[in-house]
Protein backbone atom coordinates (compact mmCIF):
# COMPACT_ATOMS: atom_id res chain seq x y z
CA UNK A 1 0.00 0.00 0.00
CA UNK A 2 2.82 2.34 0.95
CA UNK A 3 4.62 1.48 -2.31
CA UNK A 4 1.49 2.30 -4.31
CA UNK A 5 1.21 5.63 -2.48
CA UNK A 6 4.88 6.44 -3.21
CA UNK A 7 4.56 5.51 -6.86
CA UNK A 8 1.29 7.42 -7.22
CA UNK A 9 2.78 10.57 -5.74
CA UNK A 10 5.74 10.25 -8.06
CA UNK A 11 3.48 9.76 -11.10
CA UNK A 12 1.44 12.80 -10.10
CA UNK A 13 4.60 14.88 -9.69
CA UNK A 14 5.79 13.71 -13.11
CA UNK A 15 2.50 14.79 -14.68
CA UNK A 16 2.64 18.19 -13.03
CA UNK A 17 6.26 18.66 -14.07
CA UNK A 18 5.34 18.21 -17.72
CA UNK A 19 5.39 21.59 -19.48
CA UNK A 20 2.51 20.37 -21.66
CA UNK A 21 0.31 19.97 -18.57
CA UNK A 22 0.99 23.57 -17.59
CA UNK A 23 0.39 24.77 -21.15
CA UNK A 24 -2.93 22.91 -21.37
CA UNK A 25 -4.06 24.39 -18.07
CA UNK A 26 -2.87 27.85 -19.07
CA UNK A 27 -4.69 27.68 -22.42
CA UNK A 28 -7.88 26.47 -20.70
CA UNK A 29 -7.71 29.28 -18.12
CA UNK A 30 -7.09 31.96 -20.74
CA UNK A 31 -10.04 30.70 -22.78
CA UNK A 32 -12.34 30.52 -19.76
CA UNK A 33 -11.22 34.00 -18.74
CA UNK A 34 -12.00 35.41 -22.18
CA UNK A 35 -15.48 33.92 -22.52
CA UNK A 36 -17.11 36.86 -20.68
CA UNK A 37 -15.67 39.13 -23.40
CA UNK A 38 -17.02 36.93 -26.19
CA UNK A 39 -20.41 36.79 -24.50
CA UNK A 40 -20.82 40.55 -24.87
CA UNK A 41 -21.59 39.95 -28.53
CA UNK A 42 -24.79 38.10 -27.72
CA UNK A 43 -28.18 39.36 -26.59
CA UNK A 44 -29.18 37.88 -23.23
CA UNK A 45 -28.17 34.42 -22.06
CA UNK A 46 -24.70 35.80 -21.38
CA UNK A 47 -24.16 33.66 -18.28
CA UNK A 48 -25.38 30.58 -20.12
CA UNK A 49 -22.84 31.11 -22.87
CA UNK A 50 -19.99 31.62 -20.39
CA UNK A 51 -21.08 28.61 -18.37
CA UNK A 52 -21.51 26.26 -21.36
CA UNK A 53 -18.28 27.36 -23.01
CA UNK A 54 -16.27 27.09 -19.80
CA UNK A 55 -17.62 23.61 -19.03
CA UNK A 56 -16.93 22.47 -22.59
CA UNK A 57 -13.38 23.85 -22.33
CA UNK A 58 -12.82 22.01 -19.06
CA UNK A 59 -14.14 18.77 -20.53
CA UNK A 60 -12.20 18.94 -23.80
CA UNK A 61 -8.96 20.20 -22.32
CA UNK A 62 -9.37 17.65 -19.52
CA UNK A 63 -9.65 14.95 -22.16
CA UNK A 64 -6.47 16.13 -23.88
CA UNK A 65 -4.68 16.52 -20.55
CA UNK A 66 -5.70 12.95 -19.63
CA UNK A 67 -4.25 11.54 -22.85
CA UNK A 68 -1.07 13.60 -22.64
CA UNK A 69 -0.50 12.74 -18.97
CA UNK A 70 -0.94 9.03 -19.53
CA UNK A 71 1.13 9.05 -22.70
CA UNK A 72 3.95 10.93 -21.00
CA UNK A 73 3.97 8.94 -17.77
CA UNK A 74 3.08 5.45 -19.02
CA UNK A 75 4.00 5.00 -22.70
CA UNK A 76 7.19 7.03 -22.42
CA UNK A 77 8.22 5.19 -19.27
CA UNK A 78 7.61 1.88 -21.01
CA UNK A 79 9.44 3.00 -24.11
CA UNK A 80 12.54 4.57 -22.60
CA UNK A 81 13.07 1.87 -19.99
CA UNK A 82 12.47 3.64 -16.66
CA UNK A 83 9.76 1.04 -16.13
CA UNK A 84 12.58 -1.53 -15.90
CA UNK A 85 13.96 0.25 -12.86
CA UNK A 86 10.57 0.10 -11.16
CA UNK A 87 9.79 -3.47 -12.15
CA UNK A 88 13.17 -4.69 -10.92
CA UNK A 89 12.30 -3.35 -7.46
CA UNK A 90 9.85 -5.15 -5.16
CA UNK A 91 6.94 -3.65 -7.13
CA UNK A 92 4.27 -5.80 -8.77
CA UNK A 93 2.79 -5.04 -12.17
CA UNK A 94 -0.56 -4.51 -10.47
CA UNK A 95 0.96 -1.92 -8.12
CA UNK A 96 2.58 -0.22 -11.09
CA UNK A 97 -0.70 0.06 -13.03
CA UNK A 98 -2.76 1.17 -10.03
CA UNK A 99 -0.21 3.76 -8.95
CA UNK A 100 0.13 5.20 -12.44
CA UNK A 101 -3.64 5.50 -12.78
CA UNK A 102 -3.97 7.06 -9.31
CA UNK A 103 -1.17 9.54 -10.02
CA UNK A 104 -2.78 10.56 -13.30
CA UNK A 105 -6.20 10.90 -11.64
CA UNK A 106 -4.79 13.15 -8.91
CA UNK A 107 -3.18 15.45 -11.48
CA UNK A 108 -6.40 15.51 -13.52
CA UNK A 109 -8.34 16.35 -10.38
CA UNK A 110 -6.08 19.37 -9.89
CA UNK A 111 -6.65 20.30 -13.54
CA UNK A 112 -10.44 20.18 -13.28
CA UNK A 113 -10.44 21.86 -9.85
CA UNK A 114 -8.57 24.88 -11.23
CA UNK A 115 -10.79 25.01 -14.35
CA UNK A 116 -13.95 24.76 -12.26
CA UNK A 117 -12.82 27.56 -9.95
CA UNK A 118 -12.00 29.59 -13.06
CA UNK A 119 -15.49 28.88 -14.44
CA UNK A 120 -17.07 30.23 -11.28
CA UNK A 121 -14.93 33.38 -11.47
CA UNK A 122 -15.69 33.75 -15.17
CA UNK A 123 -19.44 33.69 -14.45
CA UNK A 124 -18.95 36.42 -11.86
CA UNK A 125 -16.87 38.46 -14.33
CA UNK A 126 -19.72 38.34 -16.84
CA UNK A 127 -21.84 40.73 -14.79
CA UNK A 128 -24.58 41.31 -17.32
CA UNK A 129 -24.88 41.66 -21.06
CA UNK A 130 -23.31 45.16 -21.19
CA UNK A 131 -20.69 45.08 -18.45
CA UNK A 132 -17.80 43.04 -17.13
CA UNK A 133 -16.49 43.04 -13.60
CA UNK A 134 -13.12 44.64 -14.35
CA UNK A 135 -11.57 44.25 -10.85
CA UNK A 136 -12.38 40.55 -10.87
CA UNK A 137 -11.11 40.22 -14.43
CA UNK A 138 -7.80 41.76 -13.33
CA UNK A 139 -7.70 39.40 -10.36
CA UNK A 140 -8.37 36.45 -12.68
CA UNK A 141 -5.54 37.17 -15.10
CA UNK A 142 -3.34 38.47 -12.28
CA UNK A 143 -3.55 35.01 -10.73
CA UNK A 144 -2.13 33.48 -13.93
CA UNK A 145 0.75 35.97 -13.87
CA UNK A 146 1.35 35.45 -10.15
CA UNK A 147 1.47 31.66 -10.63
CA UNK A 148 3.94 32.03 -13.50
CA UNK A 149 6.03 34.41 -11.43
CA UNK A 150 6.08 32.00 -8.49
CA UNK A 151 7.10 29.13 -10.78
CA UNK A 152 9.80 31.30 -12.34
CA UNK A 153 11.23 32.39 -9.00
CA UNK A 154 11.28 28.81 -7.66
CA UNK A 155 12.93 27.67 -10.86
CA UNK A 156 15.53 30.43 -10.78
CA UNK A 157 16.40 30.23 -7.10
CA UNK A 158 16.07 26.51 -6.31
CA UNK A 159 16.14 24.85 -9.75
CA UNK A 160 12.67 23.44 -9.05
CA UNK A 161 10.36 22.62 -11.93
CA UNK A 162 8.66 25.73 -13.30
CA UNK A 163 5.60 23.82 -14.48
CA UNK A 164 4.82 22.00 -11.25
CA UNK A 165 5.30 25.12 -9.13
CA UNK A 166 3.19 27.28 -11.42
CA UNK A 167 0.44 24.63 -11.46
CA UNK A 168 0.63 24.33 -7.66
CA UNK A 169 0.25 28.10 -7.35
CA UNK A 170 -2.78 28.03 -9.67
CA UNK A 171 -4.26 25.14 -7.70
CA UNK A 172 -4.13 27.30 -4.57
CA UNK A 173 -4.92 30.72 -6.03
CA UNK A 174 -8.00 29.95 -8.14
CA UNK A 175 -10.02 27.99 -5.57
CA UNK A 176 -9.12 30.54 -2.87
CA UNK A 177 -10.12 33.51 -5.04
CA UNK A 178 -13.33 31.71 -6.07
CA UNK A 179 -14.18 30.93 -2.46
CA UNK A 180 -13.44 34.43 -1.22
CA UNK A 181 -15.46 36.09 -4.01
CA UNK A 182 -18.31 33.69 -3.35
CA UNK A 183 -18.36 34.58 0.35
CA UNK A 184 -18.09 38.31 -0.36
CA UNK A 185 -20.91 38.05 -2.90
CA UNK A 186 -23.11 35.95 -0.60
CA UNK A 187 -22.82 38.54 2.13
CA UNK A 188 -23.38 41.39 -0.36
CA UNK A 189 -20.18 43.01 0.81
CA UNK A 190 -19.15 44.24 -2.58
CA UNK A 191 -21.11 45.88 -5.36
CA UNK A 192 -18.84 44.75 -8.16
CA UNK A 193 -19.54 41.07 -7.49
CA UNK A 194 -23.31 41.35 -7.86
CA UNK A 195 -24.83 39.89 -10.97
CA UNK A 196 -27.94 40.89 -12.80
CA UNK A 197 -30.80 39.00 -11.03
CA UNK A 198 -31.82 37.55 -14.40
CA UNK A 199 -28.48 35.93 -14.95
CA UNK A 200 -27.91 34.94 -11.35
CA UNK A 201 -26.33 31.48 -11.07
CA UNK A 202 -26.61 30.04 -7.57
CA UNK A 203 -23.60 28.08 -6.36
CA UNK A 204 -25.74 25.16 -5.23
CA UNK A 205 -26.95 24.73 -8.82
CA UNK A 206 -23.61 25.23 -10.47
CA UNK A 207 -21.34 23.22 -8.16
CA UNK A 208 -22.89 19.75 -8.69
CA UNK A 209 -22.74 20.31 -12.46
CA UNK A 210 -19.08 21.25 -12.22
CA UNK A 211 -18.37 18.26 -9.97
CA UNK A 212 -19.76 15.93 -12.65
CA UNK A 213 -16.93 17.09 -14.91
CA UNK A 214 -14.47 15.46 -12.50
CA UNK A 215 -16.09 12.10 -13.18
CA UNK A 216 -15.94 12.56 -16.96
CA UNK A 217 -12.26 13.49 -16.92
CA UNK A 218 -11.44 10.65 -14.49
CA UNK A 219 -13.06 8.14 -16.84
CA UNK A 220 -11.10 9.54 -19.76
CA UNK A 221 -7.92 9.44 -17.64
CA UNK A 222 -8.40 5.75 -16.83
CA UNK A 223 -9.24 4.87 -20.45
CA UNK A 224 -6.19 6.68 -21.79
CA UNK A 225 -4.00 5.10 -19.08
CA UNK A 226 -5.15 1.64 -20.13
CA UNK A 227 -4.50 2.43 -23.78
CA UNK A 228 -1.10 3.95 -22.95
CA UNK A 229 0.14 0.51 -21.90
CA UNK A 230 -0.01 -0.50 -25.56
CA UNK A 231 -0.27 2.69 -27.61
CA UNK A 232 1.78 5.74 -28.38
CA UNK A 233 0.38 9.23 -27.89
CA UNK A 234 -1.17 9.69 -31.37
CA UNK A 235 -2.98 6.34 -31.35
CA UNK A 236 -4.12 6.92 -27.80
CA UNK A 237 -5.45 10.37 -28.63
CA UNK A 238 -7.27 9.10 -31.70
CA UNK A 239 -8.98 6.25 -29.83
CA UNK A 240 -9.94 8.55 -26.96
CA UNK A 241 -11.38 11.13 -29.35
CA UNK A 242 -13.36 8.43 -31.16
CA UNK A 243 -14.65 7.14 -27.82
CA UNK A 244 -15.57 10.68 -26.86
CA UNK A 245 -17.49 11.33 -30.07
CA UNK A 246 -19.19 7.93 -30.08
CA UNK A 247 -19.97 8.20 -26.35
CA UNK A 248 -21.60 11.57 -26.91
CA UNK A 249 -24.06 10.37 -29.58
CA UNK A 250 -24.30 6.60 -29.24
CA UNK A 251 -26.80 6.57 -26.42
CA UNK A 252 -29.16 8.82 -28.30
CA UNK A 253 -29.13 6.50 -31.30
CA UNK A 254 -29.20 3.39 -29.08
CA UNK A 255 -32.31 4.71 -27.33
CA UNK A 256 -33.88 5.42 -30.72
CA UNK A 257 -33.04 1.96 -32.06
CA UNK A 258 -33.60 -0.24 -29.01
CA UNK A 259 -35.82 1.96 -26.83
CA UNK A 260 -34.92 3.78 -23.63
CA UNK A 261 -33.89 1.41 -20.83
CA UNK A 262 -33.74 -1.61 -23.14
CA UNK A 263 -30.96 -4.21 -22.96
CA UNK A 264 -29.42 -2.86 -26.18
CA UNK A 265 -29.29 0.69 -24.86
CA UNK A 266 -27.89 -0.58 -21.56
CA UNK A 267 -25.20 -2.53 -23.39
CA UNK A 268 -24.17 0.61 -25.27
CA UNK A 269 -23.92 2.53 -21.98
CA UNK A 270 -21.78 -0.24 -20.54
CA UNK A 271 -19.39 -0.46 -23.48
CA UNK A 272 -18.87 3.22 -24.28
CA UNK A 273 -19.09 5.86 -21.57
CA UNK A 274 -22.14 8.06 -21.85
CA UNK A 275 -20.63 11.55 -21.70
CA UNK A 276 -24.10 13.10 -21.72
CA UNK A 277 -24.48 11.94 -18.13
CA UNK A 278 -21.86 14.46 -17.08
CA UNK A 279 -23.02 17.32 -19.26
CA UNK A 280 -25.52 19.45 -17.35
CA UNK A 281 -25.66 22.57 -19.52
CA UNK A 282 -29.41 22.34 -20.11
CA UNK A 283 -30.07 21.80 -16.44
CA UNK A 284 -28.03 24.89 -15.60
CA UNK A 285 -29.77 26.94 -18.30
CA UNK A 286 -33.11 26.19 -16.63
CA UNK A 287 -31.67 26.76 -13.14
CA UNK A 288 -32.72 23.28 -12.01
CA UNK A 289 -31.12 21.61 -8.99
CA UNK A 290 -29.38 18.32 -9.78
CA UNK A 291 -30.88 15.67 -7.48
CA UNK A 292 -28.47 14.06 -5.01
CA UNK A 293 -29.59 10.62 -6.20
CA UNK A 294 -28.52 11.48 -9.76
CA UNK A 295 -25.15 12.67 -8.48
CA UNK A 296 -24.61 9.45 -6.51
CA UNK A 297 -25.78 7.29 -9.39
CA UNK A 298 -23.31 9.02 -11.74
CA UNK A 299 -20.53 8.58 -9.18
CA UNK A 300 -21.28 4.84 -8.95
CA UNK A 301 -21.34 4.60 -12.76
CA UNK A 302 -17.97 6.37 -12.95
CA UNK A 303 -16.39 4.19 -10.27
CA UNK A 304 -17.63 1.00 -11.97
CA UNK A 305 -16.45 2.22 -15.33
CA UNK A 306 -13.02 3.21 -13.98
CA UNK A 307 -12.67 -0.15 -12.20
CA UNK A 308 -13.46 -2.03 -15.41
CA UNK A 309 -10.86 -0.04 -17.35
CA UNK A 310 -8.24 -0.48 -14.60
CA UNK A 311 -8.83 -4.22 -15.06
CA UNK A 312 -8.25 -3.74 -18.79
CA UNK A 313 -5.13 -1.69 -18.09
CA UNK A 314 -3.74 -4.48 -15.92
CA UNK A 315 -4.61 -7.10 -18.53
CA UNK A 316 -2.97 -5.09 -21.33
CA UNK A 317 0.12 -4.35 -19.23
CA UNK A 318 0.53 -7.95 -18.06
CA UNK A 319 2.11 -9.22 -21.27
CA UNK A 320 3.26 -5.98 -22.81
CA UNK A 321 6.88 -5.75 -23.84
CA UNK A 322 8.76 -3.33 -21.59
CA UNK A 323 11.44 -0.90 -22.71
CA UNK A 324 11.16 -1.54 -26.43
CA UNK A 325 13.65 1.22 -27.25
CA UNK A 326 16.38 -0.29 -25.12
CA UNK A 327 16.48 -3.54 -27.03
CA UNK B 1 23.61 -20.77 -5.40
CA UNK B 2 22.72 -17.06 -5.62
CA UNK B 3 21.40 -16.87 -9.19
CA UNK B 4 19.92 -19.92 -10.87
CA UNK B 5 18.18 -19.97 -14.22
CA UNK B 6 16.88 -23.28 -15.51
CA UNK B 7 15.73 -24.02 -19.03
CA UNK B 8 14.61 -20.50 -19.87
CA UNK B 9 12.69 -19.94 -23.07
CA UNK B 10 11.33 -16.66 -24.41
CA UNK B 11 9.31 -15.94 -27.53
CA UNK B 12 8.39 -12.60 -29.13
CA UNK B 13 5.39 -13.66 -31.19
CA UNK B 14 6.59 -16.69 -33.14
CA UNK B 15 10.28 -15.78 -32.84
CA UNK B 16 12.21 -17.77 -30.23
CA UNK B 17 14.77 -15.36 -28.74
CA UNK B 18 15.99 -17.42 -25.78
CA UNK B 19 16.27 -21.15 -26.32
CA UNK B 20 16.72 -23.43 -23.31
CA UNK B 21 19.16 -21.25 -21.38
CA UNK B 22 20.45 -22.39 -18.00
CA UNK B 23 23.04 -20.67 -15.82
CA UNK B 24 24.25 -20.57 -12.24
CA UNK B 25 26.19 -17.79 -10.55
CA UNK B 26 27.45 -17.82 -6.98
CA UNK B 27 28.77 -15.11 -4.66
CA UNK B 28 32.29 -14.23 -5.73
CA UNK B 29 31.58 -14.92 -9.40
CA UNK B 30 31.45 -12.21 -12.01
CA UNK B 31 29.80 -13.73 -15.04
CA UNK B 32 30.47 -12.03 -18.36
CA UNK B 33 27.35 -12.51 -20.47
CA UNK B 34 28.50 -11.96 -24.02
CA UNK B 35 27.05 -12.33 -27.48
CA UNK B 36 26.50 -10.42 -30.70
CA UNK B 37 23.67 -7.91 -31.09
CA UNK B 38 20.27 -9.61 -31.02
CA UNK B 39 21.64 -12.68 -29.23
CA UNK B 40 19.03 -12.41 -26.46
CA UNK B 41 21.29 -10.96 -23.75
CA UNK B 42 19.00 -8.11 -22.69
CA UNK B 43 15.92 -10.35 -22.77
CA UNK B 44 17.72 -12.85 -20.53
CA UNK B 45 18.77 -10.06 -18.14
CA UNK B 46 15.15 -8.92 -17.94
CA UNK B 47 13.95 -12.44 -17.19
CA UNK B 48 16.59 -13.03 -14.51
CA UNK B 49 15.85 -9.69 -12.86
CA UNK B 50 12.11 -10.47 -12.74
CA UNK B 51 11.12 -7.64 -15.05
CA UNK B 52 9.81 -9.98 -17.72
CA UNK B 53 8.33 -13.44 -17.17
CA UNK B 54 9.90 -16.29 -19.14
CA UNK B 55 7.81 -18.27 -21.60
CA UNK B 56 9.06 -21.37 -19.81
CA UNK B 57 11.69 -22.14 -17.20
CA UNK B 58 12.54 -21.07 -13.68
CA UNK B 59 14.64 -18.32 -12.13
CA UNK B 60 15.72 -18.50 -8.49
CA UNK B 61 17.50 -15.77 -6.56
CA UNK B 62 19.07 -16.96 -3.31
CA UNK B 63 16.85 -20.04 -3.61
CA UNK B 64 13.66 -17.98 -3.99
CA UNK B 65 11.53 -18.61 -7.08
CA UNK B 66 11.09 -15.22 -8.72
CA UNK B 67 7.66 -16.07 -10.12
CA UNK B 68 6.32 -17.55 -6.89
CA UNK B 69 7.67 -14.83 -4.58
CA UNK B 70 8.57 -11.87 -6.79
CA UNK B 71 8.75 -9.22 -4.05
CA UNK B 72 11.06 -11.27 -1.85
CA UNK B 73 13.27 -12.32 -4.76
CA UNK B 74 13.44 -8.80 -6.22
CA UNK B 75 14.48 -7.37 -2.85
CA UNK B 76 17.73 -9.35 -3.32
CA UNK B 77 18.36 -8.10 -6.87
CA UNK B 78 20.13 -4.99 -8.06
CA UNK B 79 19.46 -4.27 -11.73
CA UNK B 80 21.27 -1.82 -13.96
CA UNK B 81 19.34 -1.63 -17.24
CA UNK B 82 20.91 -0.77 -20.57
CA UNK B 83 21.16 2.96 -21.46
CA UNK B 84 20.65 4.02 -17.82
CA UNK B 85 16.95 4.99 -18.01
CA UNK B 86 16.19 7.47 -15.22
CA UNK B 87 13.58 9.98 -14.13
CA UNK B 88 15.27 12.98 -15.69
CA UNK B 89 13.44 15.72 -13.81
CA UNK B 90 14.50 14.42 -10.38
CA UNK B 91 17.70 15.40 -8.60
CA UNK B 92 20.23 12.65 -7.94
CA UNK B 93 19.50 12.55 -4.21
CA UNK B 94 15.72 12.60 -4.74
CA UNK B 95 15.91 9.79 -7.26
CA UNK B 96 18.05 7.59 -5.01
CA UNK B 97 15.75 8.31 -2.07
CA UNK B 98 12.78 7.33 -4.24
CA UNK B 99 14.52 4.08 -5.23
CA UNK B 100 15.36 3.42 -1.57
CA UNK B 101 11.77 3.98 -0.46
CA UNK B 102 10.59 1.40 -2.99
CA UNK B 103 12.87 -1.05 -1.18
CA UNK B 104 11.19 -0.09 2.10
CA UNK B 105 13.88 2.13 3.64
CA UNK B 106 12.88 5.24 5.59
CA UNK B 107 14.34 7.98 7.74
CA UNK B 108 17.96 7.74 8.84
CA UNK B 109 18.47 4.33 7.30
CA UNK B 110 17.37 5.69 3.93
CA UNK B 111 19.62 8.77 4.24
CA UNK B 112 22.57 6.58 5.24
CA UNK B 113 22.08 4.26 2.28
CA UNK B 114 21.65 7.13 -0.18
CA UNK B 115 24.85 8.78 1.14
CA UNK B 116 26.78 5.52 0.94
CA UNK B 117 25.60 4.75 -2.59
CA UNK B 118 26.56 8.27 -3.71
CA UNK B 119 29.93 7.87 -2.02
CA UNK B 120 30.63 4.54 -3.72
CA UNK B 121 29.65 5.86 -7.14
CA UNK B 122 31.40 9.23 -6.70
CA UNK B 123 28.18 11.20 -6.99
CA UNK B 124 28.51 13.55 -4.01
CA UNK B 125 29.17 16.68 -6.05
CA UNK B 126 26.12 16.01 -8.26
CA UNK B 127 23.71 15.22 -5.39
CA UNK B 128 21.54 18.31 -5.87
CA UNK B 129 21.62 18.40 -9.66
CA UNK B 130 18.76 17.39 -11.90
CA UNK B 131 19.57 14.11 -13.65
CA UNK B 132 18.76 15.63 -17.03
CA UNK B 133 21.66 18.07 -16.66
CA UNK B 134 24.23 15.31 -15.96
CA UNK B 135 26.71 13.82 -18.43
CA UNK B 136 26.23 10.31 -19.77
CA UNK B 137 28.85 8.95 -17.38
CA UNK B 138 27.18 10.52 -14.36
CA UNK B 139 23.77 9.21 -15.44
CA UNK B 140 25.18 5.71 -15.62
CA UNK B 141 26.68 6.11 -12.17
CA UNK B 142 23.30 7.27 -10.80
CA UNK B 143 21.73 4.17 -12.29
CA UNK B 144 24.47 2.04 -10.76
CA UNK B 145 23.97 3.73 -7.39
CA UNK B 146 20.26 2.83 -7.37
CA UNK B 147 21.13 -0.79 -8.13
CA UNK B 148 23.52 -1.18 -5.16
CA UNK B 149 21.62 1.02 -2.70
CA UNK B 150 19.99 -1.93 -0.90
CA UNK B 151 23.11 -4.18 -0.83
CA UNK B 152 21.75 -6.74 -3.28
CA UNK B 153 22.92 -10.34 -3.23
CA UNK B 154 22.58 -10.57 -6.99
CA UNK B 155 23.69 -7.73 -9.23
CA UNK B 156 22.64 -7.79 -12.87
CA UNK B 157 24.21 -5.19 -15.12
CA UNK B 158 23.39 -4.59 -18.76
CA UNK B 159 26.28 -2.82 -20.56
CA UNK B 160 27.54 -1.09 -17.37
CA UNK B 161 30.43 0.82 -18.96
CA UNK B 162 28.88 1.62 -22.33
CA UNK B 163 29.64 5.23 -23.27
CA UNK B 164 31.97 5.96 -20.36
CA UNK B 165 35.42 7.52 -20.65
CA UNK B 166 38.48 5.37 -19.70
CA UNK B 167 38.68 6.81 -16.17
CA UNK B 168 35.01 6.22 -15.51
CA UNK B 169 35.29 2.68 -16.91
CA UNK B 170 38.17 1.97 -14.54
CA UNK B 171 36.18 3.32 -11.56
CA UNK B 172 33.12 1.22 -12.41
CA UNK B 173 35.26 -1.89 -12.87
CA UNK B 174 36.93 -1.32 -9.51
CA UNK B 175 33.51 -0.97 -7.95
CA UNK B 176 32.32 -4.22 -9.55
CA UNK B 177 35.40 -6.04 -8.28
CA UNK B 178 34.82 -4.67 -4.77
CA UNK B 179 31.19 -5.80 -4.88
CA UNK B 180 31.86 -9.41 -5.85
CA UNK B 181 33.00 -10.27 -2.30
CA UNK B 182 29.36 -10.30 -1.17
CA UNK B 183 27.46 -10.41 -4.44
CA UNK B 184 26.90 -12.62 -7.44
CA UNK B 185 27.39 -10.39 -10.48
CA UNK B 186 26.24 -10.83 -14.07
CA UNK B 187 27.52 -8.36 -16.64
CA UNK B 188 25.93 -8.36 -20.05
CA UNK B 189 28.30 -6.84 -22.56
CA UNK B 190 29.70 -7.09 -26.03
CA UNK B 191 32.97 -5.46 -24.98
CA UNK B 192 35.46 -8.31 -24.59
CA UNK B 193 37.95 -6.00 -22.90
CA UNK B 194 35.41 -5.78 -20.07
CA UNK B 195 35.29 -9.56 -19.75
CA UNK B 196 39.05 -9.65 -19.61
CA UNK B 197 39.15 -6.93 -16.93
CA UNK B 198 36.50 -8.00 -14.42
CA UNK B 199 34.90 -11.36 -15.17
CA UNK B 200 35.78 -14.70 -13.67
CA UNK B 201 33.41 -16.64 -15.94
CA UNK B 202 32.15 -16.33 -19.49
CA UNK B 203 28.73 -17.16 -20.89
CA UNK B 204 28.47 -16.88 -24.68
CA UNK B 205 25.03 -16.61 -26.23
CA UNK B 206 24.10 -16.46 -29.90
CA UNK B 207 20.59 -16.49 -31.35
CA UNK B 208 19.29 -17.41 -27.90
CA UNK B 209 21.45 -20.55 -27.68
CA UNK B 210 24.28 -21.19 -25.23
CA UNK B 211 27.61 -21.56 -27.03
CA UNK B 212 29.93 -21.48 -24.04
CA UNK B 213 29.57 -21.52 -20.25
CA UNK B 214 32.74 -21.79 -18.23
CA UNK B 215 35.69 -20.12 -16.54
CA UNK B 216 37.39 -17.21 -18.25
CA UNK B 217 40.65 -19.18 -18.29
CA UNK B 218 38.93 -22.00 -20.20
CA UNK B 219 37.63 -19.48 -22.73
CA UNK B 220 41.11 -17.99 -23.09
CA UNK B 221 42.62 -21.47 -23.43
CA UNK B 222 40.19 -22.17 -26.23
CA UNK B 223 41.30 -19.00 -27.96
CA UNK B 224 44.96 -19.94 -27.47
CA UNK B 225 44.31 -23.36 -29.01
CA UNK B 226 43.02 -21.63 -32.12
CA UNK B 227 46.00 -19.21 -32.06
CA UNK B 228 43.74 -16.21 -31.72
CA UNK B 229 42.60 -13.74 -29.07
CA UNK B 230 39.20 -13.52 -27.33
CA UNK B 231 37.75 -11.39 -30.12
CA UNK B 232 38.90 -13.93 -32.68
CA UNK B 233 37.35 -16.82 -30.76
CA UNK B 234 34.14 -14.80 -30.31
CA UNK B 235 34.00 -14.25 -34.07
CA UNK B 236 34.70 -17.90 -34.90
CA UNK B 237 32.03 -19.18 -32.51
CA UNK B 238 29.29 -16.68 -33.24
CA UNK B 239 29.79 -16.31 -37.00
CA UNK B 240 29.70 -20.08 -37.35
CA UNK B 241 26.43 -20.16 -35.46
CA UNK B 242 24.95 -17.19 -37.31
CA UNK B 243 25.84 -18.74 -40.69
Amino acid sequence: MFTIFRLSMNSCRECLREPVFYLMLLAALIMIGLFPYFSMFVFRQQIRLVCDSSMATTMLFGLFAAVLCSARTISREMKNGTVLLLMSKPVSRFAFVISKVCGILVSLTIFVLVCNAATWLSILIAKDQFRLSTPLLCLYFGAICAAALYGGIRNFLSQKSFSSNAVAAMAVLYPVIALVTHLVRERSLSEFLRNDPESFMAADILLPALCLLFFAVWIMGVISSALATRMEIVGNLMVCLILFIIGTVLHYFAAMMFGTGSVGALLCTSLVPNWQLFWMADVLANRIHIPVSYFIWTLVYSVLYCTAWIGWAFFLFQDSELARDTR
Amino acid sequence: MMIEAEHLFKRYGTRLVVDDLSLRVNVGDVLGFIGPNGAGKTTTMKMISGVMPPYAGKVRIDGIDIEAEPRLAKSRIGFLPENAPLHMTMTVRAFLAYAGRLHGFHGRELARRVDRAMERCALREAAGQEIESLSKGYKRRVCLAQSILHDPKALIMDEPTDGLDPNQKRQIRELILSLREETAVIISTHILEEVEAVCSRVFLLCKGKTLFDGAKDEFRAKADALHTDLAGLFAVMTEGEQA
